[in-house]
Formats: structure tokens, sequence, C-alpha cells
């Protein structure tokens, strides 16, 4: 191939390339960067888009508010923040392609990770790989904090910890509840919010009468007419929001309404509301922030200002989910500070950054945030307690445990079976 | 006198051409005849004559006007019929069905109804298995329902390719016989064919295609026997 | 008991679905002989068509269509001579050529839908919608009736004209030899033109009914996209008849298996049960299709 003539050439063109790369990964090293590059990895498309979007917004607001406010300080000095953004395209598969690519093109100091637990189980092997520190905004899954990955967080407390707070809330309300019915759809996060009901129930005295896991894409009369069929007081459903409407669209058509119907996540998102009308009335979750709580931080105000900023923006009303991934950020921020770490950060200051994460404990306008550092729920958000929520009349009404809830459950539904 | 041309015609696949300049002319109440080996483009030349395939280079003319522009409807609408390779039976169609369709550019309903009635009333065989699928039916059947469906238009040309190919010798006779019927009624026919013995018995003109190029034509009566056209076909 | 016969009708009724979907395309597939992959995005625009006309104009969904089917036809015979172009190629290199163009088409078309429209979802409700028919304990959600009747009466639709029609006759014989069929006259470029706007035209119709009875989103189309491939290869590829039987058994499947087995083993069980049924019946369970 190499003929003799041309070989002082091709010799040449080795050198030119050796330099071009000596070049390039000097200017690497030497990346004297004054803002911080943080990676965000979430689903942009495909099945979980719309809960992709809710992250990216509370993740945007972040940012929004934090370069309003001149940066994250460290060290006396101001350091703004940029996002990258990657799309996770709602499987693990391309969460973690996504987040491989992410960290080894763009070089990010730390990372804000994806919408649901699904891409996070993706995302949080390559994490781990690269020692990049991640929290994620979204993913409720106990799955993930009992794989103690060392550089994984998360803002919100596991659904194990929350969802079952519903039915001990229910058992001492309503006494007159006696049995339950359980659908949950096949992904990390809806089982074990499936898991976590069924779990809760029977802890709360409640016999289970039925347990069925489905496919999310599956028709749901088959399973809502064996419900039906067992007669149960309530029925409880683990699901995403777009389920839910699925769930509801099912019921309704068939006429039946339980006497008690429990949807732990997303009822009091817009798409539900307008996806299934009066029917979304009634219907019993939980969530670990309100805008009605008295809870406020330097960068986005009370919980109430918080609303304002994203109806501003986005005419959104923010959930949890997307109020804990603004919250997210925080908690970086507070770790840099401690820890002492400017940008760009080097390999040993993503180290760093992890061991001061573990050590933060910050009030914000989300709640507190500290995470776990052993145990079941390593790395999850231990600070935040459930609340049980009901909608009534387009609202979201606190109903408990104890003080925190403003009224007490309705139940029966009316024209609840 | 020659009623169907082929001048100087170039067709092909893609971009091969298979056929590459031929001429050829039949009349009214004669049978031309086209021999070969195997893949030397008969059946292409055949399809571009029908109009089944486009010509791309010189001219097909029926009666002094060139339908090499015309789709295949219209020319069996003008009176050219066509009866591929292999026959045109479907075999998911019923008999029935499989003459309605050989009958496909009749728009007049009882018209067409009457066509099938009149290929039943001249192949009484037929007229028993109206119902039964084309799949269903022996060699010798489905020949004789590819000639009906060729006839349901009352053509005044028929194109035949190797009308003989596959079947018994007893049928093979009754196609010839068939066949020779029509050309003493006055159709014209055009026919490729292996079986060059009994071609033969009802040829008037006979042209040899190579590798798509014509290499011998003339006239029936130029030949003295099967034995003399065999040494032709063996040469090139 | 009662669960029992509950569950047959919600198979049959899930098969009524199934059923609107796949009789356009499997009727595609027997005249062009190639699968189009974008199936499932007709399906979703169908369903967005409806959704937009009852958001501005307020009448029941059910009311458009007619005007959705019209819309549709034109769409199809509008998309149909850039399919035909790529099936003039070469046998091999063309079901390629046609693989990627179907395919290519499906994801502009999701893609401008979650453009323009996002990504939320949207339903629309019919006046059959949150209705039922009660009969000895047994629910029928009206709209889903709807559905099916209206499955049952296009198929029986196609049906006759396929089987009793001059055109349709036209039809089954392209889709058997397109060559026999030119050299009896047939119009075979026009009758693949009509069948594909007849089916684009179905299919939007079907996305109609499928938006009232769940929900529409622009990322909904796979799904169907899967299923139609599905049904139609059970029902035996390009034969129409099997379709009703197919979607039927289906829709069965599925409700079983879900109540008596477990809803998460109802995908395997599908595919088993088709693998099963291909090993003994490959062109399908009437052993009329293409193999
Ligand atoms: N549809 C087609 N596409 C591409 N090539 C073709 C097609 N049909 C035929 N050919 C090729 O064209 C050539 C001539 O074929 P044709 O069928 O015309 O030959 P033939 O003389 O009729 O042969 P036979 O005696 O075997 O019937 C062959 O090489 C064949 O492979
Ligand atoms: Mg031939």
């Amino acid at each position: 191939m190499v003929t003799s003539r041309g070989f002082p050439r091709f010799l040449a063109l080795v050198a030119a390339i050796a330099a071009t790369m000596l070049f390039i990964t000097s200017a690497q090293a030497q990346d004297k960067r004054d803002f911080y590059k943080v990676g965000v990895i979430t689903s942009l498309s495909g099945a979980m888009v719309y809960g992709g979007n809710v992250t990216r917004r509370g993740y945007d607001l972040w940012e929004q508010q934090v370069n309003k406010n001149g940066g994250i300080e460290v060290g006396g000095k101001k350091y703004k923040v940029k996002l990258v953004y990657a799309d996770a395209q709602s499987n693990p598969q391309s969460a973690a392609d996504a987040v491989q690519r992410m960290i080894s093109r763009d070089n990010v100091d730390f990372i804000l990770g994806p919408y649901a637990s699904s891409s996070t189980l993706g995302a949080a092997p390559i994490t781990e790989r690269y020692k990049v520190p991640m929290i994620t905004g979204s993913a409720e899954s106990p799955s993930i904090w009992a794989r103690h990955f060392k550089y994984t967080f998360g803002a919100v407390p596991a659904v194990d910890r929350t969802a079952g707070e519903i039915m001990t809330v229910l058992a001492k309300q309503r006494p007159e509840i006696k049995t339950v019915s359980i659908i949950g759809m096949n992904d990390p996060f809806s089982k074990s919010t499936a898991e976590a009901l069924r779990d809760g129930a029977k802890k709360a005295g409640f016999k289970v009468l039925s347990y069925d896991i489905t496919p999310p894409d599956a028709d749901m009369t088959p399973l809502i007419s064996k419900a039906r069929s067992l007669k149960p007081d309530v029925l409880a459903v683990g699901g995403e929001p777009n389920n839910h409407i699925a769930v509801v669209k099912a019921m309704e058509s068939l006429s039946y309404k339980p006497k008690g119907l429990v949807m732990h996540y997303g009822v009091n998102t817009p798409d539900f509301q307008k996806a299934v009308g009066k029917a979304a009335n009634y219907v019993i979750g939980a969530t670990v922030w309100d805008p009605s709580l008295p809870y406020k931080d330097a960068v986005f105000g009370t919980a109430q200002n918080y609303v304002k900023l994203s109806e501003t923006r986005y005419n959104v009303k923010p959930d949890y989910t997307q109020a804990a991934s603004s919250a997210a950020g925080e908690a970086f921020a507070a770790a840099l500070n401690t820890a002492d770490l400017p940008p760009p950060l080097s390999a040993a200051d993503k180290v760093k950054l992890v061991d001061a994460l573990e050590n933060v404990r910050i009030k914000t306008f989300y709640g507190t945030i500290g995470f776990e550092k052993q145990g079941p729920w390593y790395h999850d958000n231990a600070e935040l307690k459930p609340i049980v929520t009901q909608m009534i009349d387009g609202k979201q009404v606190l109903v408990g445990p104890g003080d925190l809830g403003t009224q007490k459950i309705v139940y029966p539904q009316p024209s609840g079976q | 006198m020659s009623d169907l041309q082929a001048k100087d015609l170039h067709t092909g696949y893609g971009r091969v051409e298979i056929v590459s300049g031929v001429s050829i002319s039949a009349a009214l109440g004669q049978v031309t005849c086209i021999f070969g080996p195997n893949g030397s483009g008969k059946s292409t030349l055949l399809k571009a004559v029908a109009g089944a395939q486009p010509t791309w280079r010189g001219d097909v003319v029926y009666r002094d006007t060139s339908i090499r522009d015309q789709p295949t409807e219209e020319r069996i609408l003008g009176g050219i019929a066509t009866m591929p390779q292999g026959g045109s039976v479907f075999a998911d169609l019923s008999v029935d069905e499989n003459l309605r369709i050989g009958g496909h550019t009749i728009r007049d309903r009882t018209q067409l109804r009457q066509r099938v009635a009149e290929i039943y009333d001249r192949f009484p065989a037929l007229a028993k298995k109206r119902r039964a699928r084309g799949s269903d039916l022996s060699g010798g059947q489905q020949m004789l329902v590819s000639v009906g469906q060729l006839l349901m238009t009352d053509p005044q040309f028929l194109l035949l390719d190797e009308p003989s190919a596959g079947l018994a010798p007893s049928v093979v006779k009754e196609v010839f016989q068939m066949l020779r019927e029509l050309k003493e009624a006055g159709k014209g026919i055009l026919m490729v064919e292996q079986n060059v013995r009994d071609a033969l018995q009802i040829a008037d003109q006979i042209y040899i295609l190579v590798q798509g190029k014509l290499v011998y034509h003339a006239p029936r009566a130029d030949i003295p026997d099967l034995k003399t056209l065999m040494k032709v076909y063996m040469q090139v | 008991m009662d669960l029992l016969l509950q569950t047959l009708v919600n198979g049959i009724l899930i098969g009524g679905v199934y059923l609107i979907i796949t009789l356009g395309f499997n009727l595609a597939f027997g005249v062009l002989g190639v699968i189009d992959f974008a199936v499932g995005e007709w399906v979703m625009l169908g369903g967005f068509t409806g959704y937009w006309l009852n958001h501005y104009l307020g009448l029941d969904p059910l009311l458009f269509l007619p005007v959705t089917f019209v819309v549709f036809v034109i769409v199809g015979a509008l998309v149909y001579p850039m399919l035909a172009r790529l099936l003039k190629g070469r046998q091999h290199a063309r079901l390629l050529m046609v693989f990627v163009f179907t395919f290519g088409l499906s994801t502009l078309l999701k893609g401008g839908a979650l453009t323009a429209w996002g990504f939320n979802q949207r339903a629309m409700d019919s006046f059959f919608s949150a209705r039922s028919v009660e009969l000895a304990g047994v629910y029928m959600p009206q709209i889903r009736l709807v559905a099916f009747f209206f499955g049952v009466l296009i198929t029986v639709a196609v049906a006759w004209m396929l089987y009793r029609t001059r055109f349709g006759l036209s039809v089954r014989a392209v889709a058997q030899d397109e060559g026999k069929a030119r050299l009896m006259g047939v119009n075979t470029n026009r009758v693949a033109a009509l069948v594909y706007a007849l089916y684009a035209g179905l299919t939007g119709m079907a996305g109609v009914l499928i938006g009232v009875i769940y929900t529409v989103t622009p990322q909904m189309g796979v799904q169907y996209t899967i299923f139609a491939f599905f049904i139609a290869v059970l029902a035996g590829l390009g034969y129409v008849p099997g379709v009703l039987l197919a979607a039927l058994l289906l829709g069965l499947i599925q409700a079983f298996v879900a109540v008596y087995i477990g809803s998460a083993y109802s995908l395997l069980i599908v595919f088993l049960s088709l693998y099963l049924i291909l090993l003994v019946a490959p062109r399908g369970i009437l052993n009329r299709g293409r193999a």
C-alpha cells in the first residue's frame, strides 16, 4: 500500500495526526471554563416524552434562576451554569448510549438525570463507570437505590416509602374499607408503585383481592372487568399519567366506578385532567410536594413563587417531579459550595463532589434534601414525607396524613359501586 | 400482406437489453411461429407486441397504425389478445372468474355474461367446472380455460407463448387442432413454440430468435421437412 | 360465569379495533406486495383529523368518519405515485427501497406530528363514550360496539367489492399475478393506486375510532403498526376475509390471557400462538394467504 516514494509523506501524515490529537487533548486538559457544564439526560422523544419534558422544565428553571442570581457561589466567586442535553428516547439502552456520548464528548461536570426509573437504571451504570455524579429529579423505583450506585442520587423519595402511605391514611380515616384490587403497569416505576400499594394495603389490614401487572400498551377492559367482578372497595393503579388515562377511559366505557380509586401519581397533570374530565374527580393519590406547603429558599423563593415562575415561562402548573428536578440542581450547588469545587471539575473533583453530596442537607422550596448514606434507599432523598391527596372539583386537596390534611377523604365517591 | 408487425424492436429489463432490433410480420389467417433456445427473448418480444412490456426503440404496427404507445387494454380492444407462457389461469380464481377477468375489457355486464356463456358452449367440459378454483384443474383443463380467456374478447389476433408446454401428447394434439380451426376461421396467430414438430404442421411463417436477434426467417413453403428445419436450428 | 362472558365480549370488542386497522393494510399488502410501515402513522393522523375537527367544530367525532375517509383517500392517492416509482425498481432492491421509504415516511410523520402538536395525550368524546349496554350482567361499551359493527360493516363492504364487482375481480387478479392481469388489459397501476388510496382512507377512519376509544398522541402509531402486521400474517398475508377471524382471535387471546393467566404474559402468548399457527399453517389460519 505504502510505496517507497510515498513513505515520507505517510510519516508526515501520521505526525500531523499525532500533533492534532496532542493539541486537542492538551486543550481539553487546559479547558479553563468559568462556568459549569451540566449534562441533562432525559427523554425528549418516545413514550415518556411527556415526563421527560416535566423534568426538563424543572432543570431549565433551575438554570434560569441560578444564572439570574449570577451563578453558583464557590470560594467567594460566582460561576454560571450551562446545560447540555441528551435524549434518553424513553428506553434504558438509549439512555445508556446517550449518557456515554455526553460524558465522553461534552466532558460534563455533573449530570441531571432521566425521567423515569427505567431510563435511570440504564444510565446509572455508565455514570458509575465514568465516575460522574448524577441526581435524578424523577426516578422513584426502589430498585435503583437497592443497587447502591455510588454516583447516582435521587431527589424524590422512593415510591415504596410514599405510595403505601395512601393505604395507611385510607385505613385510618375510613375503617369501612376492607378490600383492594391492584393493577400495575409493567415498568420499574409503575411496578414498584403497585408493589408498594399492595404491601401498604396488607399492612393497613386490607384484603388484596387481585394484583395484576400488565403491559402499559395493553387494552385495559379485561383487567377492569376482572377487578369489577371481585367487587373491591378500592381499586388502586400503579402507572404513569398516560396509563391512568387509559384505565379511566376503559372504566368509563364499562360504566364502572369503584367506591375508591387510587392512582398514586400524575392525576393532577393537565393532560390527565383534560383527557378524563369529570372522571378525574375523587381520585386519590400521593405527592411529596404541594405549592401550599410553607417551604422556601434563596433561588426560587417560596413554593408559591416557584409556581409563578413556572407559569410565567411555560404556562404550566408544576407538579412534584418538576419541583424535585429544580431542587436537584440546588443540591449540586450546595455540595459544590461546601466542597469548594470551581469549574471545570477534574476526575478527582467529581469524587469529592459525591462525598459532599452525601453530606448535603439543605432546605429548599421543595422541602428538605438529604441523601441516605446506607441501607435499601442508598443515595435517595430521605427527608421528605408523603402527603395523600384527592382530586376534588379539579383541585388537588391534601387529605392526610394527620395535620397535613385539610379535609377527610371523600369515600365512597358519589355513585361508586 | 402483414397485419401485425414488429419493426426493429428493442426492449429489455432494467438497463439490460434482451431483444435487439427484431422485425417480424404476421398476417390474419396465418400461423406465424417463433422458435429459439431458452432465454433468447421470445417471451419478451411477445410481451412487447402485447403491450405488457415497453418498446424501447422501433415500432409495433397493427393494420398500418403504430400501437407502440397503446396500453394493453387498447390493444385488446383493437383485437389483439395474449396467452402468456404457462397459461393465464389464476390459481385462486374460479373458472367463472377466470373467464370474466379474461373479458376484463368488456364493460357491458350483459355482454360479458353472454361471452362467458358462449365459451361454456364451446367448451362444455368447463361448464361443469365453473365453480372450481384454477389450481384444482388438470393441465388440460387449465389450457382450455386459458384459451377460453383468450377468446373472451373475440380477438382477431392471438399471441400465444408456448401453448403446448407441459401438456400430455393427446392434449397437445387437441390444442393444435383448435389452433388450426382458429386459423381457418381467419384469425391471425403469432406463436412462440418449443414443440417444433407439431408447430410446423400448422405454421405459415417461421422465425428463429437467438440471443435477442433474428437469425432466420422463411415461409413454411420453403422448408421441405422437419429435418431441414432442425438442421438450420442446430447450426444457429 | 359473568366474568367469562364479560371477557369473551371484551375480547371480541378488542378484536373489532384490530379489525378496522388491519383490513386496509392487508388489502394493500395483497396488491402491492409490500409492507407499509407507516400504517400506524395513518392511524395517528386519522385520529388527529378527528380530534381537530371535533375540537373546532364541536360535533361528534364519529360524524367526521366520512370526511376523514375522503381526506385520506386523497392523501393516499398523492403518496402512491412515490411508492410506485420505487416498486418499479428491480426485485430485491425494491423491497429494501420500499421498506426505507415507508419507514422514513413513518418517522417523518411522527416527527412532524410531535413538532406540530407536542407530546400531549388528547382525548375526544363521542355521544357513545362512557356509556355501556348491560345485558345479563355483561357490560358492552357502546363506543366499542359502534367500532365493532363499523369494522364488520366495512369488512363486508370490502369483501363485497372484492368478490362481487368487476373492480374487485381485477384487484384479486393483480394481487395474484400482476403480469397476467396486465395481459388481460387490467390497468394494474391504477388498481394499485386505488387500493392504496382505499387503504389510506380506511386506516384514517380507524384512527378516528381508536382516538375516541383510547386517546390520540403523535406516538400512538408504533403499536398499531405491530398489530396490523401481526394480524395480517395471522390472517394470511393479502387474504382479506382472514382478517376478521385473525383480529377476533388476537382480541380473545389478549382478553383471556389478561384475566386468567396474567396480562404480563399476553404478548408472549400472542407471539407463541402466532408462531405455532404459522408452523402448522404458513399461509395464515385459513391457509389462503401468501407464505
Ligand atoms: N421480468 C424480468 N426481469 C428481468 N429479466 C427478465 C425478466 N423476464 C425475463 N428476463 C430475462 O430475459 C431473458 C429472456 O427471457 P425470455 O423469457 O424472454 O426468454 P424466452 O426466450 O422466452 O425463454 P424460454 O424459452 O425459457 O421461455 C432471460 O435472460 C431472462 O432471464
Ligand atoms: Mg419464454
